[in-house]
């Protein structure tokens, strides 16, 4: 029971971790538990159910968008319009689903990609989402002040700790299984009845939700929202970066590439191309000596470990 | 039973398969023979709904050119494919019961399956890319096993695998034969292992029906002609 009473302290620790952390600690790690979210989201996407959305931005800038336009125009607290936002970007996400499954392997990744540009361009010229000048947090009156670092650091936490526990829990249950089998072999599952897209519509529809949840909540602290901040490419960047050299299709994964990320360009703060070089370097680094990423390099010295000592 | 009627399959504006006809009593097995892109997997997949197919196929009640593949899996269509085609991130208990996706009743379980192959209970917690080519083919006779199959297409029995391999897959299968109400397609490179295994045999030429007939007392010579095309004269 160890690993699980471990588990517990790091939970609580990181729960209790406002009333220990000044203003801008906090907002760090609120920070990297969104980009942890985010990962987790689409690693739920590409690692287990092999799609590659280079889109997911979209669905980061539609979830803030949805918060700021739903707290506008409905009685709704900030914070209830977040699992809101989620709902929101899953009806998207199940709407455009049957247009983008249509599109196999790499041009489903360039349909994503379209589909992120499109909302984009309707956000920055529709005057109901504020255009290009963008919108700011109407409700930020309802919100407390003194609280509100330690409430958006919360929100974050119970959203990336959502998403891992979701991922955790799917892959022990039959979906998960049968995710699995659709990735590993699509013919051999379609020939036992799994249907492919059944199964690709459920877990494309929870990653977007996801995605658009972590997206409202890292928006919510800033009080303002642009199309460019919300539809930034660099979110995709970011993701990508994080699972694969996490560890792509590993629940770990997300937040040991999260941690590497972020120690990086804070290390690396100083100077804005130095700090790309050194992600370009390690991104080429991580995939040419440790192919599943740091999960999979931690996996293997773990079990190197265990049976050096179950060797008498 | 199985009823099969002017059976054309399609691969995009190629056509594989020319009005293939079959008819198998509840319990018969049939041998399908013929050289290499004869249509024995295209036939397989036309009546699994893996591929494009035009043509009636019926089994027991059940129209399956009506469904899609997963709702012909469900009526009791169950493929172990050619080249096994493993579940690779899955387990050998994984594997063999995301046979058992379908949920249909019967008598097939884990425990039946690893009766038959004992080798897959020792086995149950291997990642399956790690077995041998001949445990790997017993895991995909045991997934579509596990799906307690009406129809049962078994693609490719021996295909790659050690003599003394195949005959033990074999020896499994022809204990399935004796004692069930199963119908069972099987395709085998080797003519005579095959007609040893089948009740009846239909060989195919090119996409079309060359010779069908009875395994017992089969003309072996006939066969041959059927199989490589050769004028009767």
């Amino acid at each position: 029971m160890r690993p699980g009473i471990l588990l517990a302290v790091a939970v609580v620790a990181l729960v209790l971790l406002p009333f220990g952390a000044d203003r801008g600690m906090l907002f760090l790690a609120s920070e990297i538990l969104v980009v942890v979210a985010l990962s987790q989201a689409w690693n739920l996407l590409a690692g287990y159910g092999g799609l590659l959305s280079p889109g997911h931005h979209g669905f980061v800038g539609i979830g803030g968008y949805a918060l700021y336009v739903l707290t506008r125009d409905l009685p709704v607290h900030p914070y209830m319009a977040i699992p809101l936002a989620g709902i929101v970007t899953a009806v998207l996400g199940f709407l455009l689903a049957p247009i983008l499954f249509r599109l196999r392997e790499v041009y489903f990744a360039v349909g994503m990609w379209v589909a992120a540009e499109i909302f984009r361009i309707v956000v920055m010229r529709w005057d109901y989402t504020g255009g290009a000048a963008g919108l700011p947090l109407a409700a930020a009156r309802s919100l407390n002040r003194e609280w509100m670092g330690a409430s958006a650091y919360w929100l974050a936490l119970a959203v990336a700790l959502g998403a891992t526990a979701l991922v955790w829990a799917l892959m022990r249950s039959n979906f998960g299984l049968r995710l699995r089998a659709l990735k590993d072999d699509e013919l051999a599952a379609r020939s036992i009845g799994v249907a492919p897209h059944r199964v690709r519509l459920a877990v494309f529809v929870l990653s977007v939700a996801l995605t658009g949840m972590a997206g409202a909540v890292s928006f919510l602290s800033a009080l303002f929202i642009t199309p460019v901040a919300a539809f930034d490419i660099n979110w995709m960047v970011t993701i990508v970066f994080v699972t694969i050299i996490g560890g792509i299709g590993r629940i770990s994964g997300p937040f040991l590439g999260a941690a590497l990320y972020f120690v990086l360009r804070e290390t690396l703060a100083f100077s804005s191309s130095w700090y790309l070089v050194a992600l370009g370097a390690t991104a080429v680094l991580v995939m040419l000596v440790m192919p599943g990423g740091l999960a999979g390099a931690l996996d293997r010295l773990l079990s190197r470990k265990s049976t050096m000592e179950t060797q008498p | 039973m199985l009823e099969i009627r002017g059976l054309d399959a399609f691969y995009g504006d190629f056509q594989a398969l020319f009005g293939v006809d079959l008819s198998l009593q509840p319990g018969q097995t049939l041998a399908l023979i013929g050289a290499n892109g004869a249509g024995k997997s295209s036939f397989l997949h036309a009546i699994c709904g893996m591929t494009q197919a035009r043509g009636s196929v019926r089994l027991g009640d059940t129209d399956l050119a009506a469904l899609p593949a997963v709702g012909r899996a469900a009526a009791g269509v169950a493929l172990s494919p050619e080249g096994r085609r493993m579940f690779l991130s899955l387990s050998v208990r994984e594997n063999l019961l995301m046979g058992a996706n379908v949920r249909r009743r019967g008598p097939w379980t884990l425990d039946r399956v690893t009766g038959l192959f004992p080798i897959l209970g020792e086995f149950a917690d291997r990642p399956a890319g790690l077995l041998s080519g001949g445990q790997q083919q017993m895991v995909a006779i045991g997934r579509a096993l596990m799906a307690n199959p009406a129809l049962l297409l078994l693609d490719e029995v021996s295909l790659g695998l050690a003599p003394v391999v195949a005959q033990e897959v074999h020896a499994a299968l022809a204990m399935l034969r004796d004692q069930s109400e199963m119908i069972t397609i099987m395709v085998e490179q080797d003519v005579n292992r095959a007609i040893a295994a089948g009740d009846r045999f239909l060989c195919l030429l090119e996409g079309r029906a060359a010779l069908t007939g009875p395994c017992a007392g089969a003309d072996l010579d006939a066969i041959g002609r059927a199989y490589f095309g050769e004028d009767d004269t």
